[in-house]
């Protein structure tokens, strides 16, 4: 195994972005609200760390994030598997999910909150209802695709319904599902940070926004630049948790 | 002796697109207990619906099925059934993969384990127990499948050309061992399979059908001693019999 190499590549490529944006600021001698050099992007995220000052806008980014990515990828997992064994169910709803889906759902977020209020809750439900989408449709085609013949196999020794989801239909959607999850975990962000900029006392997002009044756009930098680190944080678990339960699946990859 | 599986004026028909189109007509077919019969026919001809219906994964349009006496109504836990493909869960151990039936069938832990484990050893995969499905060639997961078909002792086993995925070599020693556990066991067998070679090798009788709508057109005693070796391949009354079949698809 070769894991920790690769990473030393774009790491470089990522140092070598740096220091043409530090060169091409000192070279046109950028003004600072245009763009500010990334020395004082990184004092900006120093002095916000020194200063405790940007912990609280992290935790209630990565709070809304959380609680709205689980909610929505219970949501999506148990009515996709509802779905997909119901056909009532299907014949009801599903022309309806899939006009919701087509919707941009962040254009809700000014309804969502007139219902939910100014407080954390309109941000979960925003951030539970974008990542919902994605995480719902995989779970389903997952579900559907499973072998048939293996199905039937399994049929053949008196397999019952119930053992055929949970021993066989759910395994063999697992890798959909985990792409679902991945898709979720960026757009789950995307809404918390929606949501903030259009209204919180708190947040990254909010942060930003309110960072762009007083013009210090190196803090919204710095706001950027965290909830990237985020976002590659939270897709870098779910890759992880993927290979250590769907682990036949990387074993088929590499063959 | 008793009929292990009786197939009695059976067909079926199934719609399509195109219209309605018939798989199955009137076929009749008896396996009598203990006796290995290959039902050996060009692709399409309907042969692995007959191993679907007597599996009670399919119902016939017309006519009656029955398994040890007992007319089919789904899966039952008189028979194994093996397919083409191995249809190993990959997320399951090898030795619990060959437990499946266990799980479904709800037979108790303890004897199933052990019985699973000695099955293992029956088709030589002992040492493999806790290894993954991916981790095998295909002819070793044939044999795990064959343990699994094994595990809770059904008296009819149904083997749906469980060979032609293999290669050639696999193919030959994955058939003397078949007839080694069935000797041993003494098992009824239906064996779907198009190759001649294979059905005359390991049947006591080959059933020959035609394509569309699938229908059993000769019946062929094989009466060659057992055990069958690789030497039999090249025995002349072995290639008498294969020629004689081939005649069946020479047009084809």
């Amino acid at each position: 195994m070769r894991r920790g190499l690769p990473l030393v590549y774009p790491l470089i490529s990522l140092a070598v972005l740096v220091l043409i944006w530090d060169l091409s600021v000192r070279l046109f001698s950028l003004p600072d609200y245009l763009l500010p050099p990334p020395s004082s992007v990184f004092a900006a995220l120093r002095d916000g760390f020194a200063d405790k000052s940007l912990w609280p806008h992290i935790s209630t980014t990565l709070g809304e994030t959380l609680a709205g990515f689980l909610i929505g990828s219970v949501l999506a997992i148990v009515l996709g598997v509802t779905l997909a064994e119901s056909r009532t169910f299907e014949r009801f709803v599903y022309p309806l999910l899939v006009a919701l889906q087509a919707t941009p759902k962040v254009a809700l977020g000014p309804i969502i909150l007139v219902w939910f209020g100014f407080g954390l809750a309109s941000k979960i439900v925003l951030v539970t209802l974008v990542c919902f989408f994605p995480l719902f449709v995989n779970t389903v085609n997952g579900i559907r695709r499973t072998d048939g013949e293996l199905l039937d196999a399994c049929r053949a020794f008196s397999a019952s319904r119930l053992y055929l989801l949970f021993h066989v239909k759910l395994p063999s959607a697992a890798g959909d599902i985990f792409a679902g999850l991945q898709i979720g975990v960026a757009l789950a962000l995307i809404g918390a940070v929606v949501a903030e900029f259009l209204s919180a006392q708190s947040g990254l997002g909010y942060l930003i926004a309110s960072s762009q009044v007083n013009m210090s756009v190196s803090l919204m930098f710095a706001g950027v630049l965290l909830l990237a680190f985020i976002g590659l944080c939270g897709s870098q678990l779910i890759r992880w948790l993927q290979g250590k339960m769907v682990f036949w699946e990387a074993r088929n990859k590499r063959d | 002796m008793t009929t292990a599986l009786a197939l009695n004026g059976v067909s079926l028909t199934y719609a399509t697109r195109r219209g309605q189109i018939q798989a199955l007509s009137a076929v009749d077919l008896h396996i009598a207990e203990g006796e290995f019969v290959a039902v050996l026919g060009p692709s399409g001809c309907g042969k692995s619906t007959i191993l679907k219906l007597a599996a009670g994964l399919m119902a016939p349009t017309s006519g009656d099925i029955a398994v040890a006496a007992q007319p089919v109504t789904g899966p039952g836990r008189h028979t194994g059934v093996v397919f083409q493909k191995p249809n190993l869960l990959p997320w399951k151990t090898v030795l619990d993969n060959v437990l499946l039936p266990a799980h479904t069938l709800k037979l108790t832990a303890a004897p199933a384990k052990a019985r699973a484990l000695q099955l293992l050893e029956l088709v030589g995969l002992g040492d493999f127990a806790d290894d993954y499905p991916f981790e095998l060639s295909g002819g070793m997961q044939q044999r795990v499948g064959i343990a699994r078909m094994l595990l809770h002792d059904p008296e009819l086993l149904l083997m749906d050309e469980p060979f032609a995925a293999l290669d050639a070599l696999s193919r030959e020693k994955l058939m003397l061992e078949l007839q080694r556990i069935w000797e041993q066991q003494r098992k009824s067998v239906l064996f779907i399979t198009h190759s001649i070679q294979e059905a005359v090798f390991l049947a006591d009788r080959v059933l020959v059908m035609s394509a569309r709508p699938g229908r059993i057109v000769e019946e062929l005693t094989i009466s060659l001693p057992r055990p069958r070796t690789l030497d039999t391949l090249a025995d002349p009354t072995f290639m008498a019999l294969c020629q004689h079949l081939r005649r069946h698809f020479s047009h084809a």
